[in-house]
């Protein structure tokens, strides 16, 4: 499912080949330099960009500690299941998930094994392996229907010395086919970066689509979504899959606390000398790491802190002249002790 | 000149050489500078420093690649270089509720369009800017950016999706012609 990034398509169209007016003076700025240190050895690093080897780490954290927890030496033979039960030692194991574990049970010391929620996502388990410690390991085998039993993959000798590549790969070819025959199903996983900020992880198995709603007016269709949640408040989440005209949600729901505020944000002031609201500043409440910018139509800086009792007098920082009348705009950024981000666009007019 | 030859006479030193390759590349690579660095005399430091360091190492260049990317990365790793001696926390700048507002104007002619673009995107916080930068501009994946910046992956993503989201709405407000 890839959306496609209208933004990233027009910024790089537009920008990747920009150009501006070289100032010569820059030149000779250049030739300085280089002729200052001509006699010296060349200079011998650069920062290189490394090569990037792509390596998903798209299981969320929650995930990852469920199957840590969790083991799963499927097979259908008691035999395979008395020898993990009597060596009792490390081994590595990669998790196999089908609907046929939820007649498996094993349980370790730390965790009782519930497949019905780790159905749906067999996709994200793929290429987990792990190490996992068998310590008097229980390994209670019950029953398979006869059907069950014969779709899963035979178990070869080596599995019986526990030989780690070849369980390894046979559990994991045998992944592939079991994932198919799952129905249209979607489960939520999140990561909470921030109090305020949360990746959403959909674990379906076949959906053509899914579609987020954020529950603050805010929706998204992808995989996987990233959303901000820039307002206190608790909210339901819902994610909906679509199959074949055929679709299903699934629901959670997240709180959201921010504590910082800005109480007030002129739009206008007038520093024209006459002692009223000749000074642009703002009122907040519980916020640090502040920093406020003021900018021109171009884009230009005309004043910079990070006080959050700033006061600007309408001076441009460069020239010290009071700028002309007209449209500005000013970027806050800042933090509550929540960590919760506060940011702040707005024009500013200057009048006079 | 062609592209080899200008690069073997750099390495052997020739001023007029050097020249030439600032010439053909200074354009380009003063826009790459001023996308990560907002303040313009900064930007031209970066673009001066960036060019110093390619020819102090442009032996090291591979003539099989392609010259001005390599002339891009060095200028993005002076203009990265830069922003973390200004900054101590690269990445800690966040934003959100995002709907800054620039004042419609007259730019509908395409050759302005970039300018304007250009604009939108230095009125990033420098965290979102720098990743917007150099994962949809540059090209970086967030893999990438999470090494270059020393930020995790998902920092990298959240980042960029909310420089995104910051630039969507603005774009919308402002109607330009995608």
């Amino acid at each position: 499912m890839n959306d496609k990034d209208d933004i990233k398509e027009l910024f790089q169209r537009e920008l990747g080949n920009h150009k501006v007016q070289v100032d010569p003076q820059l030149w000779k700025g250049i030739q300085g330099q280089l002729a200052n240190t001509a006699a010296g050895s060349a200079g011998s690093s650069i920062v290189a960009v490394k090569s990037a080897v792509s390596i998903k780490i798209a299981v969320s954290v929650i995930l990852a500690a469920a199957a840590v927890g969790t083991y799963f030496v499927v097979t259908t033979s008691s035999d395979i299941d008395k020898s993990v039960n009597e060596k009792s030692k490390t081994a590595s194991i990669v998790e196999k998930n089908t609907h046929e574990d939820g007649v498996n049970q094993l349980s370790d010391e730390e965790s009782v094994i519930t497949t019905n929620e780790a159905d749906s996502s067999e996709d994200r388990f793929t290429d987990i392996t792990m190490q996992v410690e068998i310590q008097e390991t229980i390994i209670e085998t019950i029953a398979l229907p006869e059907e069950l039993q014969s779709s899963m993959l035979p178990v070869g000798d080596p599995l019986l010395d526990l030989n780690e590549e070849r369980l390894i790969s046979d559990e994991t070819e045998s992944l592939e086919h079991e994932i198919v025959i799952s129905p249209l199903e979607v489960t939520v996983e999140y990561i909470k970066h921030s109090n305020q900020h949360y990746s959403f992880q959909a674990l379906s198995t076949d959906a053509e689509k899914i579609v987020w709603d954020f529950g603050d007016g805010l929706t998204h269709s992808g995989t996987e979504a990233e959303h901000i949640f820039t307002e206190s408040g608790t909210f339901d989440v819902v994610a909906t899959a679509f199959k074949n005209g055929q679709s299903k949600t699934f629901s959670l729901t997240v709180t959201i606390d921010v504590v910082g505020k800005i109480t007030l944000l002129p739009t206008f002031f007038t520093p024209n000398g006459d002692g009223s609201n000749d000074e642009f500043f703002i009122q907040s409440e519980g916020l640090h790491d502040f920093s406020i910018v003021i900018l021109d139509e171009s884009g230009g800086i005309l004043f910079e802190s990070n006080d959050v009792n700033f006061t600007w007098d309408g001076r441009d920082r460069t020239s010290g002249i009071i700028a002309e009348p007209g449209t500005y705009f000013y970027i806050i950024t800042a933090k509550d002790y929540l960590g919760n981000t506060i940011s702040k666009h707005q024009r500013l007019q200057l009048k006079k | 000149m062609n592209e080899e030859t200008l690069v073997k006479e750099c390495v052997s030193g020739s001023a007029k050489a050097q020249q030439q390759l600032f010439d053909a590349f200074a354009p380009k690579m003063l826009a790459v500078a001023m996308r990560y660095i907002r303040d313009k005399e900064r930007a031209e430091d970066v673009l001066q420093d960036g060019f110093i360091k390619v020819f102090k190492n442009i032996h090291n260049f591979k003539l099989d690649g392609s010259l001005e990317g390599w002339v891009r990365r060095i200028m993005v790793n002076t203009a990265l270089d830069q922003l973390r001696k200004d900054k101590k926390h690269l990445t800690d700048l966040e934003l959100d509720d995002v709907s800054f507002e620039l004042k419609q104007s007259n730019h509908t002619e395409a050759q302005l369009q970039a300018d304007y673009l250009m604009t939108l995107v230095k009125a990033l916080p420098d965290g979102y800017r720098t990743v917007f930068n150099l994962f949809a501009i540059e090209g970086y994946s967030h893999n990438e950016i999470a090494d270059m910046l020393d930020i995790t992956e998902s920092t990298s993503k959240s980042q960029y999706s909310r420089a995104r989201s910051v630039l969507r709405d603005t774009l919308e407000k402002l109607k330009i012609e995608r």
